[in-house]
């Protein structure tokens, strides 16, 4: 069993009077990538937000064995980086800039770019296949290149862990696969991957899977397991069928 | 390296040379243009052919009266640019501005309740004549400018406080705009209410809730002039996290940024910037609004490059808006808060008409 990269300890969050997560535990380990799944209003999004320090709770998170308020802001955003969904940036800002900002947890105060600085916000550009439109502004982006140049900006923190909530939003299946193929070579190098995706097949691809409902975690297991499979059919009632398809497991709808 | 953004650094180094220049251009003509039109009164004063008595003449109504007033202007817009860059900014929304914040009326109530309560009412102008007495709005006394200056800016913050509080945050366009205007209905009541029961200060305050330049001295204008690069250089510190809220704030906090002091501390910009201006001239509306847009509009900056260039557009746009005020019905002069609020709300309105994408696309 490989150590946790990060971890969430009897986390309870209420937003208003509505209560969101009832004690959820979960554990992500070191250098692979967790999806986070399960249907409308789990919790899953929630999770994430509070695995990235930015929503209050009750409970713990642990990040590489370390108490998450332990970590002093910028050293915490060097480590864990973070991509929402449907994130937002000013329309009249250019990729490369937007990029750039990922590396804000890597300069002092009023320090420009450094060297080190634009290598990394151009492997991100090229990681992503945005280079080449680097130089246009977000406005004038279709909705799939905006959401790599994103990407992009999430990567450029070149963090240990990375959350990424809902990340293909608006990619085609094309883009999809690219997203995969840049994940794995992330999980690769060592880099945690925690991502919340709504699309079954493609989490099926994740090495590790975590399923939740009504603001609990319902079970966590390896992608490949069969006893996976079936909880993520539970989860769903049963209106999803994990099948195999050409050295492939993939959801169908029932 | 490669450097990509370089030709956006060259058009926005380029831009502000233009600002610049058409800045001194400006105030140039904004010495030599008085109610008697077009006079030369530089060629007067630098002309050692003139005699004495011409040029003792050029020197009071340049030095005295019209190099401070228009390089007053130019300050005054100048802080409300750039309070309309930081407010952009911060609130994510483009049609923040100091005025439609509520920071500006708040401002404007706390001259008038100040002016009322040090004894506003001795400080009038009689007669159409500007005998300005210790604590009038337009007194040129060092103190009574810094105290005003002082009450504008804790009006100011305020003002932006109360519009928050009711628009419970700034993801809300919609919200945020209507708690602007009724803060700046309020506000504005208020002030009317202060100078109901102030009557005497009431002339002067008049011209000052108009928006005017006409009454900026050496005093106000070092205000403004101190307050800018106070301003400046403190919003320029803060560009890059500026940057890092155009994110949104999950990811802004996510880059480590603290968002809370940050808040704080733009706000505090933000209401030193407005007050300053506001507590000198008036209330001008719509600069702090145009400026950041129209920079835009031309070239495509980051924080850093916007608030320099906002401030500087903000202070050509004063300037010329007070040079127009000067001129159009010469010899009488027009307010000039008037024309900017005619000449801004056109300028709005055609923001909105051009569709609602510049409106609504910078929105959350």
């Amino acid at each position: 069993m490989q150590a946790l990269a990060i971890s969430a300890s009897a986390i309870s969050v209420s937003i208003g009077k509505a209560p969101i997560l009832h004690g959820v535990t979960a554990g992500f380990r070191k250098g692979r990538w967790t999806s986070i799944v399960g249907p409308n209003g789990a919790g899953k999004s929630t999770l994430l937000k509070v695995l990235a320090g930015i929503l209050p709770c009750t409970g713990s998170v642990n990040l590489l064995g370390e108490p998450l308020p332990e970590w002093s802001r910028r050293e915490r955003a060097q480590t864990l980086g973070w991509l929402g969904q449907n994130e937002i940036a000013a329309e009249d800002l250019g990729a490369y800039d937007i990029v750039m900002l990922g590396r804000i947890p890597h300069q002092s105060w009023l320090a420009p770019p450094s060297a080190a600085d634009h290598a990394a916000v151009e492997r991100a550009l090229r990681a992503t296949q945005s280079w080449k439109y680097r130089s246009r502004s977000l406005g004038t982006l279709s909705g799939g290149e905006r959401q790599r140049v994103l990407l992009a900006r999430a990567l450029a923190s070149e963090a240990q862990v990375l959350l990424m909530d809902e990340p293909l939003a608006n990619l085609d299946p094309p883009h999809q696969a690219d997203w995969l193929a840049i994940v794995r070579v992330l999980a690769a190098k060592g880099t945690t991957v925690v991502s919340v995706l709504h699309e079954i097949s493609m989490a099926l691809n994740a090495d590790d899977m975590v399923i939740m409902a009504g603001g609990r975690v319902t079970y966590e297991g390896l992608c490949v397991d069969a006893a996976t499979h079936r909880a993520l059919e539970a989860v769903f009632d049963h209106r999803v069928a994990v099948r195999s398809v050409a050295d492939q497991w993939i959801a169908l709808p029932q | 390296m490669v450097m990509p953004m370089s030709p956006a650094s060259r058009r926005a180094a380029a831009l502000a040379l233009l600002l610049l220049v058409v800045s001194v251009v400006l105030i140039a003509l904004g010495v030599c243009i008085g109610s008697t039109g077009f006079e030369n009164l530089l060629n007067d004063l630098l002309n050692a052919a003139k005699g004495s008595s011409e040029r003792a003449m050029a020197e009071q109504i340049v030095w005295n009266i019209r190099l401070p007033r228009t390089m007053g202007a130019w300050a005054a817009g100048a802080l409300l640019g750039l309070a309309g860059a930081l407010a952009q900014g911060l609130f994510r929304n483009p049609l923040a501005d100091p005025y439609l914040l509520g920071s500006a009326t708040g401002a404007a109530l706390a001259v008038a309740l100040a002016l009322a309560l040090l004894g506003g009412a001795a400080g009038m102008v009689s007669g159409g004549s500007a005998t300005t007495i210790a604590t009038s709005v337009l007194s040129p006394s060092w103190w009574v400018r810094l105290g005003l200056t002082g009450a504008a800016f804790c009006g100011a913050i305020v003002g932006v406080l109360l519009t928050l509080a009711l628009a419970r945050g700034v993801q809300h366009t919609l919200r945020l705009l209507l708690a602007g205007v009724v803060v700046g209905v309020v506000l504005g009541a208020g002030t009317s209410l202060v100078l109901v029961f102030s009557p005497d200060s009431m002339q002067a305050m008049q011209a000052f809730l108009l928006g005017s330049t006409g009454f900026v001295g050496w005093a106000a204008c070092t205000m403004m002039l101190t307050a800018l690069p106070l301003c400046g250089a403190a919003a320029w510190s803060l560009s890059r996290a500026l940057d890092g809220l155009s994110l949104g704030e999950a990811t802004a906090a996510s880059l480590g940024l603290p968002l809370v002091p940050l808040r704080a501390a733009l706000i505090g910009i933000l209401a030193l910037a407005t007050g300053a201006a506001v507590a000198q001239t008036g209330l001008i509306a719509f600069v702090g609004l145009a400026a950041p847009h129209l920079v835009r509009s031309v070239v495509r900056v980051m924080h850093g490059n916007l608030i320099l260039l906002s401030s500087l557009t903000g202070g050509v746009l004063l300037s010329s808006a007070d040079l127009l005020a000067r001129w159009l019905i010469a010899p009488q002069e027009l307010p000039v808060g008037v024309l900017t609020a005619v000449l801004g709300g056109g300028y709005l309105l055609w923001l909105m008409h051009r569709g609602g994408s510049t409106i609504s696309g910078r929105v959350v």
